[in-house]
Formats: C-alpha cells, sequence, structure tokens
C-alpha cells in the first residue's frame, strides 16, 4: 500500500537519469554530485555512476554535476510530465582547482547510503601506501580502523576479531578463496595498476552480501580507457608490471600482468658464468578486461584473474633428471556480467562466474617411482547471480537478487603409485536477498532494511539473515548509525586461521556433523563532517559467534570437517575510530581499533592468536615543496604503526621424558615443554616508521616517476615469536623480527 | 563548543584507557616433581625410581634429585626406598614380592616440592597361547595371548640374537576373551632367524605414558598426582621363536 501511494504521488512529474564518466578514460564515476540549480532537488551517482533525480516539477532546469578533481559540468534540460529525461555526462578532469566547493565521494555517500563500516580506496590511496618491494592492497586496508595484520609482514585480514577466512573477497565478482598467496603469502593477487576501487565492509555488511560471518572486500579492477589507448609499466625490486588499456569498438579493454624476475636474471647469471646457480621460484598474475556497450543501456563485461606460484627443480647426478619437484598454487577467475538499465528506474546485472584455487604438488623420482608423490587440493566455484536495482522514487530504492553457486572441493593425496585419499566435496547453494533503502525523513532519517535466504541442496539446509541499517542526521555533517545482522557462512578452512605464516587456505564444506557457523554484528556509530574533507567515524562494535569450527590440534590437512575441526563459539567486541583530512597538497589519517576478541571451547574462554587490543596507525602523505631542490613537487607518504602484543603460550618450564630408544636400543630422555595458557602472555609492544616517496620524471620523453619505500626507518624490532636453544642449560631464549633492518625497495613507474 | 569537544574527546580517551587495562593472566611457574617407574609385577623385584624435577626455562637443570624422601606402599608392606648414585636412582633395599591386581602407592616428598602420590594397578596374569616355544611364524601370523584383567594396552620386542629389539604395541579387542596380536608389518623389513617375543601387558598408566607425545604434549601424569611423570606396571612373558621372511 505504501508503494502504491507512493507511486501515485510521483505521478505527473518527471524526472532525470543517466551515466556519469570520466571523459578522459571512460571511468564511471561513483558518487559524483548531481543537482538542479537554485532548487533542493539534487542525487548522486550510485558505484556503478548512475544516477536518477525523481518527481521533478516539469519546467526547465540547469543541471550540474560535480565531482572532486573534475571541472563541473553545467547544463540545461527541460523536464516534461512523466517523462524521463537521459543524461550521460563526460566529465573533464581539471587541471587546476578552482576555489569552489566541491564534495568528495565520500561525502557523499555519507548523505546518500545508510551503511557503517565502509570504507572505499581509490588507486592513489592504495599506491601512496609504503609497502615492502611494493605497494599492495591488503598491506593498505590493514592501516585501517578494525583491520589487524599479525606481524610486519602479515598480509592477511582480521578484521574486528575474524579470522581471515571470515572474509568474503570478490574481484570483479569472482571469488577468491586465496587472495593472500604470492610469494609465500606476503602479496596480495590484486595488481595494484589494474585496480579502480576498492570497497571493504568491516560489518554490519548489506543483504547483497553474504556466506562470511566477517566482512566484505568487494575490488572493481579499472573498466579500460575507451578513449585513448595508455599504458603502465613499472619495474620493482622484485615485479614488473605492464599495463596496457585502450578503446575497442563501443568499449574499452585492459590488460596487466606483473612477474617476478628474480629466476630469470639469476639464470642469466648462471648461463653467462656457466654456473649451476639456480631460483626455481617465481610468481606471475594477469587481469583482463573487456567492456562492450552496444547501446548506453547494455553493457557487457568479461574479466578474467589468473595467477601463480611456481617452484620446479630438478636434481641430476648424471646427465639424466634423477628427481623432480614440482610446486604451484594460484587463483584463476572468470566473469562475464551484463547490466542493463530496463528503464530509468530500474536496472540490473546478471553474473556468470567461475573461480578456481588450486595446489598441486608432484615429486618424481626417475630411479624408483616407488618414492613418487602427488599431492593437489582444490576448490571450484560456479556462480550464477542476478542483482536488481529499482528506484521506485525519492523514497525507496529497492535492491533484490538471487545467487546459485555449485562449489567443489577436491583433495587427492597419491603415494608409492597407490591412491591414498581421492575425495570430493560438492554441493548447490541457492541465495535470495530482498532490500528497501527508505528515507522516513528526506536528509534526516534512513532506514535499510534487508533480508537474505540461504539453502544448501547437499544437506538440505537453510539459514535466513535479516540485516537492518538505520542512520539519522542529527545535523547536516553529523549522522548517527546503527546496523544489526546475523550471518551465516557454509565454507571452513581446515588450517588453523591463528598460524603466524600461511600460504594458502584449505576450505572445506560444514557436512552434516556441524551446525553451520552463524555471526550476529551490532554496530553503533557516529560519524562527523567537520568540512567536505575532513571526517571522523566512530564505531563501537559488538559482534557473537556461534558453532564456529576450529581446527583440533595437531591435525593433518587433507580430512574432513568431522574429523578434523571442533565447535567454538565467541565474540569480538571493540571501538573503531578513524579520521580522515584532506588538503590541497596532503592528506592523512589516522585509524584506531580496540578490540576484545574471545573464543570459547566448552567452558573455556580464550584469546585467539590474533587478538590485538590496540591498533594504531598514523598516515601522512604531502607534495614536497618547491624550496626542497632535488625533491620539489614530488610526494612523501609516511605511516606510523603502534599496536599492543598478540597473545602467545609462553614455554615456563621443561621435564625429562624418559623413554626406550629402539633405534639406539637404549634408554634415553628428550625435554618436554610445559606451554603456559595460549593467551596468558602478550608479545611485546610493536611500531615502526614507513615512508614512500615519489617523484614525477621523463623517460625518453614518456612521463614517468621514480620511488623509493623504506620500511621500518628507525629500526625497531617488532618480536613476531620465540624460540628456545636448547643446546644451552638453561634454554637459551631467542626472539625473531620479521624487519630486522630497515628495508629499502625502489623502481620506476612508466605512463605511455 | 570547542571545550566540549575536548571534554568529549578526553572522556572517549579515558574510557578506551580504562576498559583497556587487563590484568596479567600468567602466574609464576612452581617447579614439581618428575617421577618415572615403571614396576614389573614379578616375585622379588628390585623397585627402580628415578626423581627429577621440572625446570623453569631460566634455570639450570640437574640429572636427579637424591634427597627426597622415597615411600613404596604395597598391600603387606611400606619400604623407603634409597637413592643408589651408580644408577642416579631409589632402588628397595631388598627384592620386593610385587603380586598381580594389587594396588602399590608411591610418595615422594622432597622440601620445597609438593608431595607426589602416584598409585597403579598391578595387571593380571595371562599366558602366551601362540606361538609356543621355537615355532616358526611367518608375517601373516598372529599372536594370541589370553586376557591380562586391568590391561588395556599389550606391548612388546622382537629380539634377535644380536640383541637387536623391534618394538611393537597393541589395544586388544574389548569384546574378545584372547588378545590376538598380528605380526607388525614392519617385520618384513627384518630376516628370517630366531627372536625372543617379550610381550608386556599394562596397566592403565602405561598406556598414558606410551601415549604421550614429548613434542605436542604438555603435562604427562601417568598415575601422578602433585607432579608430573609417570608411575605405571607390568607383568611380561616371552617365548623364543624362528621367523621366517616370506
Amino acid at each position: 500500500m505504501i508503494f502504491i501511494s507512493l507511486l501515485l504521488l510521483a505521478y505527473d512529474y518527471g524526472s532525470v537519469s543517466g551515466f556519469v564518466t570520466d571523459a578522459s578514460n571512460g571511468e564511471k564515476l561513483a558518487y559524483a554530485n548531481v543537482y538542479l540549480e537554485n532548487t533542493d532537488m539534487g542525487s548522486a551517482t550510485n558505484d556503478k555512476g548512475y544516477y536518477i533525480i525523481h518527481n521533478i516539477t516539469p519546467d526547465t532546469y540547469s543541471i550540474i554535476f560535480s565531482y572532486i578533481g573534475y571541472e563541473s559540468a553545467k547544463m540545461g534540460i527541460s523536464i516534461k510530465e512523466n517523462h524521463n529525461t537521459v543524461i550521460n555526462i563526460e566529465m573533464n578532469p581539471s587541471l587546476i582547482e578552482l576555489e569552489e566547493i566541491k564534495v568528495s565521494a565520500e561525502r557523499t555517500r555519507f548523505e546518500q547510503e545508510v551503511e557503517v563500516s565502509h570504507i572505499t580506496f581509490t588507486p592513489r590511496e592504495i599506491k601512496s601506501v609504503p609497502g615492502l618491494f611494493e605497494n599492495d592492497l591488503i598491506k593498505t586496508l590493514q592501516l585501517m580502523p578494525g583491520v589487524v595484520a599479525m606481524h610486519d609482514l602479515s598480509n592477511k585480514l582480521y578484521v574486528r576479531g575474524g579470522s581471515p577466512d571470515e572474509n568474503l573477497v570478490l574481484l570483479d565478482g569472482i571469488t577468491i578463496y586465496n587472495p593472500s598467496t604470492h610469494l609465500f603469502g606476503l602479496f596480495s593477487t590484486f595488481n595494484p595498476d589494474a585496480v579502480s576501487n576498492a570497497e571493504l565492509y568491516a560489518g554490519g555488511f548489506p543483504a547483497m552480501y553474504g556466506d562470511r560471518l566477517s566482512s566484505v572486500l568487494a575490488v572493481t579492477t579499472k573498466e579500460g580507457n575507451s578513449k585513448k589507448y595508455t599504458g603502465e609499466a613499472s619495474i620493482g625490486l622484485i615485479t614488473s608490471k605492464l599495463m596496457i588499456e585502450g578503446p575497442i569498438p563501443k568499449g574499452s579493454f585492459l590488460i596487466s600482468g606483473r612477474r617476478t624476475y628474480f629466476d630469470a636474471l639469476v639464470w642469466a647469471y648462471s648461463e653467462i658464468k656457466n654456473d649451476t646457480l639456480s631460483l626455481p621460484y617465481y610468481f606471475y598474475d594477469g587481469i583482463a578486461k573487456i567492456n562492450f556497450n552496444p547501446s548506453p543501456e547494455n553493457r557487457f563485461t568479461i574479466a578474467g584473474i589468473a595467477g601463480s606460484d611456481i617452484i620446479s627443480f630438478e636434481e641430476s647426478f648424471t646427465n639424466e633428471t634423477e628427481e623432480k619437484v614440482d610446486l604451484k598454487w594460484g587463483n584463476r577467475g572468470i566473469s562475464l556480467r551484463w547490466r542493463r538499465v530496463f528503464s530509468p528506474q530500474f536496472y540490473g546485472e546478471i553474473l556468470g562466474a567461475w573461480s578456481n584455487f588450486l595446489t598441486h604438488f608432484q615429486y618424481e623420482d626417475f630411479s624408483d617411482s616407488t618414492n613418487n608423490l602427488h599431492i593437489y587440493e582444490e576448490i571450484i566455484d560456479y556462480t550464477g547471480k542476478c542483482d536488481f536495482n529499482y528506484f521506485l522514487n525519492d523514497r525507496h530504492t529497492l535492491a533484490c537478487g538471487i545467487d546459485a553457486k555449485q562449489l567443489e572441493i577436491g583433495y587427492n593425496l597419491d603415494v608409492v603409485e597407490q591412491n591414498i585419499i581421492d575425495q570430493e566435496q560438492k554441493t548447490h547453494l541457492f541465495t535470495a536477498y530482498v532490500q528497501d533503502k527508505w528515507s522516513l525523513i528526506p536528509n534526516i532519517l534512513s532506514v535499510q532494511a534487508g533480508l537474505r535466504t540461504l539453502y544448501d541442496n547437499t544437506y538440505k539446509r537453510s539459514c535466513l539473515n535479516p540485516r537492518i541499517g538505520i542512520k539519522y542526521h542529527v545535523k547536516p555533517n553529523t549522522a548517527l548509525n546503527l546496523a544489526w545482522g546475523k550471518y551465516n557462512q557454509f565454507l571452513v578452512t581446515i588450517n588453523s586461521q591463528e598460524s603466524y605464516f600461511s600460504i594458502f587456505d584449505f576450505w572445506r564444506l560444514v557436512d552434516s556433523t556441524h551446525n553451520i557457523p552463524s555471526s550476529y554484528h551490532l554496530i553503533a556509530g557516529l560519524e562527523q563532517w567537520f568540512d567536505n574533507n575532513t571526517r571522523l567515524t566512530i564505531e563501537p562494535y559488538y559482534k557473537k559467534y556461534y558453532d564456529l569450527l576450529v581446527p583440533k590440534e595437531n591435525e593433518m590437512f587433507f580430512s574432513t570437517p568431522s574429523e578434523s575441526l571442533k565447535v567454538a563459539n565467541g565474540y569480538s567486541t571493540g571501538l573503531d575510530i578513524f579520521f580522515k583530512k584532506s588538503f590541497e597538497n596532503s592528506f592523512g589519517w589516522i585509524s584506531y581499533s580496540l578490540c576484545f576478541t574471545k573464543r570459547k571451547e566448552g567452558e573455556h574462554y580464550y584469546s585467539p592468536r590474533y587478538d590485538r587490543r590496540h591498533n594504531l596507525n598514523i598516515v601522512f602523505g604531502f607534495t614536497i615543496p618547491e624550496y626542497i631542490p632535488l625533491f620539489k613537487n614530488g610526494t612523501l607518504n609516511l605511516r606510523w604503526y603502534f599496536a599492543t602484543g598478540l597473545p602467545y603460550a609462553e614455554d615456563l618450564a621443561r621435564y625429562r621424558y624418559r623413554y626406550y630408544d629402539s633405534i639406539e636400543q637404549n634408554w634415553d630422555y628428550e625435554w618436554v615443554v610445559i606451554h603456559g595458557p595460549r593467551d596468558a602472555h602478550r608479545l611485546p609492544l610493536s611500531h615502526r616508521l614507513d615512508f614512500h616517496l615519489e617523484k614525477d620524471m621523463r623517460i625518453f620523453g614518456l612521463k614517468g616517476s621514480w620511488y623509493i619505500d623504506v620500511m621500518n626507518i628507525y629500526n625497531h624490532d617488532n618480536i613476531a615469536f620465540y624460540t628456545l636453544d636448547y643446546d644451552e642449560d638453561p634454554p637459551k631464549k631467542i626472539a625473531y623480527s620479521l624487519l630486522p633492518i630497515p628495508i629499502p625497495s625502489f623502481g620506476i613507474n612508466l605512463r605511455f | 563548543m570547542q571545550k566540549t569537544r575536548r571534554n568529549a574527546i578526553i572522556i572517549v580517551v579515558l574510557i578506551i584507557i580504562f576498559i583497556s587495562c587487563e590484568k596479567p593472566l600468567f602466574e609464576e611457574y612452581e617447579p614439581e616433581l618428575n617421577i618415572f617407574c615403571l614396576l614389573e609385577c614379578v616375585p622379588f623385584h628390585y623397585i627402580t625410581v628415578i626423581v627429577d624435577q621440572t625446570y623453569r626455562m631460566d634455570e639450570p637443570s640437574n640429572e636427579y634429585i637424591d634427597d627426597a624422601l622415597v615411600i613404596l606402599s604395597g598391600p603387606n608392606s611400606v619400604d623407603t626406598l634409597q637413592f643408589i648414585p651408580g644408577d642416579s636412582a631409589y632402588h628397595s633395599p631388598y627384592p620386593l614380592l610385587f603380586q598381580p591386581e594389587k594396588t602399590y602407592q608411591l610418595t615422594v616428598i622432597k622440601e620445597g616440592f609438593d608431595t607426589v602420590i602416584a598409585q597403579t594397578k598391578t595387571p593380571g596374569n595371562f599366558n602366551i597361547v601362540y606361538p609356543q616355544r621355537l615355532d616358526t611364524l611367518t608375517i601373516s601370523d598372529t599372536i594370541i595371548l589370553t586376557k591380562s584383567s586391568g590391561a588395556p594396552y599389550y606391548h612388546g620386542y622382537f629380539t634377535d640374537e644380536n640383541d637387536y629389539k623391534i618394538p611393537f604395541w597393541y589395544v586388544p579387542d574389548t569384546l574378545d576373551t584372547l588378545v590376538r596380536i598380528p605380526i607388525p608389518f614392519y617385520l618384513t623389513f627384518a630376516h628370517s632367524g630366531y627372536y625372543r617375543i617379550e610381550i608386556l601387558a599394562c596397566d592403565e598408566n602405561y598406556y598414558q605414558y606410551s601415549q604421550f607425545k614429548p613434542e605436542q604434549d604438555s603435562v604427562l601424569q601417568a598415575g601422578i598426582t602433585g607432579g608430573v611423570g609417570v608411575f605405571a606396571s607390568y607383568q611380561t612373558r616371552a617365548v623364543y621363536v624362528y621367523f621366517v621372511l616370506e
């Protein structure tokens, strides 16, 4: 009835809608401001660059498009009764910032969306953060409130007390099951050159996302330049990268790739010196995307990702190969997306995606095949998905969608030419959601309510996930947020998420022996904008976990959930504070997280190893003034990090365990260590300062830049773990830090 | 307005400091006595008890403790054991009679440590049904025993002519009235020849001790309270056989 009444109210008015894109490359502009001059009517583009302004009284108006970093566009339009006027606009990047007030995309989002714990990253922000050898998206996300890294080299996301396997990671709609696998977990799969933006929901995410308990990271790659052929190339200490984009008839393409090259350099050196030196490891990845727009209403996009880490070497004792070892792992995926604007109020997307993570190890002994060993572990995800948005009127925006997923998990072990394990899990998951964003009191009170249902076809189980968010604008610059939601996860990992070093996860479906893990998020938030470029958010939260599945101690891989997992409950609660400010030539943010994370096994509560109590990051970047000769107009970005220690089990004591040694044929002993409670001790405080210095230059007539990164400038030992040397009595405690010296890296970027 | 903001910030910071101050969870570790005694249930046996301790990680270790009071209580006797420096262990001054299916208690007192009280119930008698003396065995054979009451676990050795021992372990089927131990598959790597098969019927404490994994597990308390270690008992039977590798 309410909808019908609202529809009737909309009668006799006109509307204007369209897409806003960048004139230089055709990329969509999300959260650009669109308004009718001298009226209070306006809107903003959504994350697809689409906007619509409803309920416009028929007349002639001037419509203005503004976006930070772009020249404002203004044009006259005539609005007719019961008619939608389509205005697609291309905005030109501004060379000089004019003295006019422009609203950032984040600010527009603050006004338009009902969401909590949400942060969007641009490539500029990703690239501005100092990195180990090169920039990395995941490393940048670790600077956000609520996100914790376990150590200096960690490339995993522990979000608000959740483990990395509780994060949904999407790249252009492709589910990425192991996002941080390169170089044994040091780098993520996402090549920053190809990323257009990354959105992180640290909690309370809307009904369109699901099947994870903690957070969502949605990465979107660039559309590809539809105006001209351009490219970027870079040479860094570890990798070289190349990205090319350009127009195709009625569309655009982008292709990017990177590869480590130490192995090639070592090979070349060996060839020159006639040496046998070799480095049998490298990784590569590539991202490709093609957009095809047969009409303004239709867009087809094919996106793909492929990457692999490869270790391969042979042992030759004579001229013949005696042994061969091959180990490779990597993500692959492809998605086909059709976006259609059915009417100005109604648009939708249909997505088909395939995702795969494969781990493959093969050992071949050519002299004795009985020693051969073959292991593989694989997850394959086929997804079909439809999402629809209906702009009912200026009060209601409806969204709904369905999702069908086929998941296949295979794990196989062959030893001595015999198949020891050959197991497969397979299921179909069906999901549907509906959501309404309802502006109860325009510009003051908005509610976003959604419902998501999940059904597991194999085990005939279903879940209902209600979600609700409320935003109350106390003042135009101040809003209070409240979000609550239930979340379920049908997939779990059988490897420990508390491991300091793990390259990839081994995923399993939750079988019928266990309940489906669930979590409830309750988030309250204050968001304050002091001006258009200064933002403060304070978000206390409480997250309750039920039926979590955590690995039993000392369980081997290739097991099923019923064999290797035990049930735990738990909670995490805390407070995230984020303060961000941009000036004309500088920017910076401060993020602080206070988090208490507990897991409960039986009646016993404990802190998991990633329970970091305090986490502070300060990032500051600025353009170097002209009076500093060598670096003038370069940029210097600094990052200071401070965190309290993680819990660990201290080795308290030792004693002799006597046994009969059947090899040595005598009684002997070995030391048994008595460990303290797993969370009774904490590692010392960690802190470090990193910097990223970048300066434009020209090489062979091409625009480019050089950069230097240094991690841990003042060389602080951030203790990651301890070991004990039992050759000494009493045993010597040895502390290890992962950045024992300041680690420099440098490289060159070229644009053509 | 600015004052209100400042006060609000101060309040938030104070709240954060207040709620994030935590009492350390750890307590100082107090060393305990470490006892090792595997009691063989045979008549006229000199019991051997090694008394040691757990050591804090920052303190140096000793081989043994030689000034503890070690008392063994049986069904009809109480004996104080004496430390013999030659083998760094405590022994009874004379051979003792250990009976099957009886409970024995070990009390170890040492100043500065909690007193250890350890108990074991000796397993019942049993016999080797098959093989008999000098029978020929192959890898596909099964050793058959009568059951020893109170023995959840059997342990043994194949000892060859060179006194080389090949161990094996077995947990019997609780429903079977006999114990049927398959010849261990790793005997395929042995050689044909005469072997002495020695079988130990072990009590619950021995089983717990045998299952302990020093590199994974933390505290071994097999029959021990007030300390760590093992106080276990077993009965032994043996037979000579000829093993043929097929």
